[in-house]
């Protein structure tokens, strides 16, 4: 069929730009390629720059990384590749014969796409975890906070409380007080970090950009007189219809909050940035039917991988963050090689050649691997953090669901997310269950412990943290569905 | 709130001004603006939006910022492209996700505080 890509790639972050290059290369530029990308530019969340009309910063810094932006966008438009930017991934069906079929939404119509190899490179986000009053408007993610900042010149408030675990964290912190916020306080959620760190010291050598970097943010907060409190977090939101305080909580060993007035504090501030870590984005994956595995480590639910990034389902590699958290510099080392696999495996690169690249990576991919361990063992927030939700707390933001109809739910033998989602219409919502699918998970698994419902199954696949996928990922409108689906071939864009 | 110009992550220049319209209002943005910036940058935050199954309606925020929550759906009239089926409460229009909609000149967005409950 001369209709069909050799190669299709899904997100253009750092992993799908990775991919891109080395297919290109690999292939020798004789690979027919496409690339798409919900935004309207590529970069992903680590290149995010602002938009065509703006004329950005002047000076370089670690926010937008713009020099190293420029020249991963320079090598990736020199590829011989459709770009489909703009366009959301909405469906992903297997051939009969051999290869996918992308099922697309462009701005103005409902596309297909045919290829032979698929590698996801769809990224995450933040990892959402509910307490009381986090609806408010006021408080956002991290990666909101940093989005409007990167991309807009904005801030989301004037007095800004953040909370937080991990690098994201402390980076979005320091950006609010270097555009001009007040950051009312810092409060970093991982408990007895210092100690924790000691034992992983060997994973931080080689790590020079990255501690750097953090070293700059430290001295930003400093300078600011931030008030910093390790082994915090935010445990509440207040105001009515719009934030106006937050109250701050003392975390034990395990994460749980403490009870006491000793144990806590209240910051007037008209922003709360949380960030506790990130969610891969497995929508398409699941979708495809690739195995996926729940990593109790980083407490996210990621696809099982070959070395070569493959996917358990023939054709599909998945690399970046979306295969697991793992930062830009690990996103494109995976990128790299699946970019190379894939076209080993579709006849375009010779197999020793291909191998012996990809063995050439092994080094770096280790280092970064380390690195990623490291972060997900030392900030990844322990069960007990999610008992900051009370009973009318709202898991599902998009129906309403608060935590009390999920442990009914429990109580009366639910024993899936499914069977939850059923009863409850939790994940039934526009998110298709993105920010709610982990918290429901864990009242699920904090059910079973407790004995009020059948056995114990922390590793239970079918309580990974989510409910069975349906296409569309995101809501179609029946007037887009009416009109005529255009079939997308190679070169003919 | 835009940063101030002496802030060294400030964007040298913005795009041209454009005016949009909040529930009657005039607000002015800038070219490049997403929608959830042009009304964060107004002081809008709270967005409603009709309650699914009779539960009181709450207000709305920006969350995400990146297109996944849909916390930040606005009652856009006449956009060129709707996100969902959600029924018209009045006129033509459609609800989209403030955070990935690009804000045009002229556009009527509204925040429907006026719905019953809000
Ligand atoms: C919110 C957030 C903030 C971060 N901040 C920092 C930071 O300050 N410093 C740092 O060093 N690292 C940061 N990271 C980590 C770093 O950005 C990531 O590790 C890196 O961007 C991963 O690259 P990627 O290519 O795997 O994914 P991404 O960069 O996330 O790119 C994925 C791309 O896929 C697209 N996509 C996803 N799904 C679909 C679909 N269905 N259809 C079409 N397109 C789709 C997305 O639009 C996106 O452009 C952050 C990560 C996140 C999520
Ligand atoms: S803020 Fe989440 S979709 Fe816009």
């Amino acid at each position: 069929m001369s209709d069909l890509f050799d190669l299709a790639i899904v997100g253009a972050g750092p992993a799908g730009l990775a991919a891109l290059i080395a297919a290109a290369e690999a292939s020798d530029g004789r690979a027919r390629m496409a690339i798409i990308d919900s935004r309207p530019q590529p970069g992903g969340q680590y290149y995010l720059q602002p938009p065509p009309d703006f004329q950005p910063p002047a000076r370089e810094s670690f926010l937008h990384h713009r020099a190293e932006a420029q020249a991963w966008f320079a090598r990736a438009s020199a590829c011989d590749a459709d770009w489909l930017l703009d366009t959301d991934v909405w469906g992903i069906t297997r051939l009969d014969d051999a290869g996918w079929q992308l099922h697309l939404r462009g701005r103005d119509a409902l596309r297909c796409l045919s290829a032979r190899g698929v590698i996801l490179a769809v990224g995450a986000y933040d990892r959402p975890i509910p307490f009381p009053g986090w609806t408010l408007p006021g408080v956002m993610t991290a990666g909101a906070a940093q989005n409007l900042l990167k991309s807009q010149g904005l801030l989301p408030g004037r007095s800004i409380v953040v909370s937080g675990s991990g690098p994201l964290a402390l980076a979005v912190a320091a950006n609010m007080a270097e555009a001009g916020a007040r950051v009312a306080a810092f409060l970093h959620a991982a408990p007895r970090l210092i100690r924790r760190s000691l034992r992983h010291l060997p994973a931080l050598w080689g790590q020079w950009a990255r501690l750097r970097e953090g070293h700059h943010y430290w001295r930003v907060l400093r300078r600011a007189r931030v008030p910093i409190r390790l082994g915090w977090a935010a445990a509440a939101a207040h105001g009515e219809g719009e934030l106006r305080a937050v109250r701050a909580v003392r975390l034990g060993p395990d994460w749980r909050p403490l009870p006491g007035a000793q144990n806590t504090e209240t910051f007037e501030a008209d922003a709360l940035i949380v960030g506790y870590g990130f969610t891969p984005a497995v929508q398409l994956s699941r979708l495809a039917g690739c195995r996926h595995v729940f990593d109790p480590r980083s407490g996210n639910d990621a696809p099982a991988r070959e070395a070569d990034m493959a996917s358990s389902q023939p054709g599909l590699w998945i690399a970046g963050d979306g295969a697991g958290i793992g930062g830009a510099a690990l996103a494109q080392i995976e990128g790299q090689i699946a970019g190379i696999a894939a076209m080993r495996d579709v006849g375009y690169a010779q197999r020793e050649r291909a191998e012996a690249q990809i063995g050439r990576l092994r080094g770096a991919l280790r280092r970064e691997q380390r690195f990623a361990a490291l972060l997900a063992a030392l900030f990844t927030p322990g069960p007990a953090f999610y008992t900051l939700a009370q009973d009318d707390t709202l898991m599902c933001r998009c129906e309403n669901v608060p935590r009390s109809a999920l442990v009914a739910a429990a109580q009366d033998g639910a024993q899936t997310i499914n069977e939850v989602k059923g009863l409850t219409r939790a994940g039934m919502g526009l998110c298709q269950g993105r920010m709610c699918a982990e918290a429901v998970a864990q009242v699920m698994r904090a059910a079973r412990q407790s004995g009020y419902s059948p056995p114990p199954a922390a590793l239970d696949p079918d309580l990974s943290p989510a409910a069975t996928p349906r296409a569309p990922l995101w809501p179609l409108t029946l007037d887009e569905l009416r009109r005529p689906v255009e079939t997308v071939e190679p070169g003919r864009r | 709130m835009r940063i101030a110009p002496e802030s060294p992550l400030a964007p040298v220049a913005r795009g041209g001004s454009i005016t949009l319209w909040v529930d009657g209002q005039p607000v002015v943005a800038y070219a490049g603006e997403t929608l959830a910036a042009a009304l964060l940058a107004a002081g809008r935050r709270a967005l409603y939006r009709p309650a699914g199954y009779g539960e009181p309606i709450r207000p709305h925020g920006v969350y995400c910022g990146m297109g996944v929550c849909f916390e930040c759906l606005v009652w856009v009239e006449q956009p060129r492209r709707a996100e969902t089926d959600a029924p018209a409460q009045d006129g033509a229009g459609a609800w989209l996700r403030a955070c990935v909609t690009p804000a045009e000149d002229g556009m009527r967005v509204r925040t429907r505080a006026d719905l019953p409950g809000a």
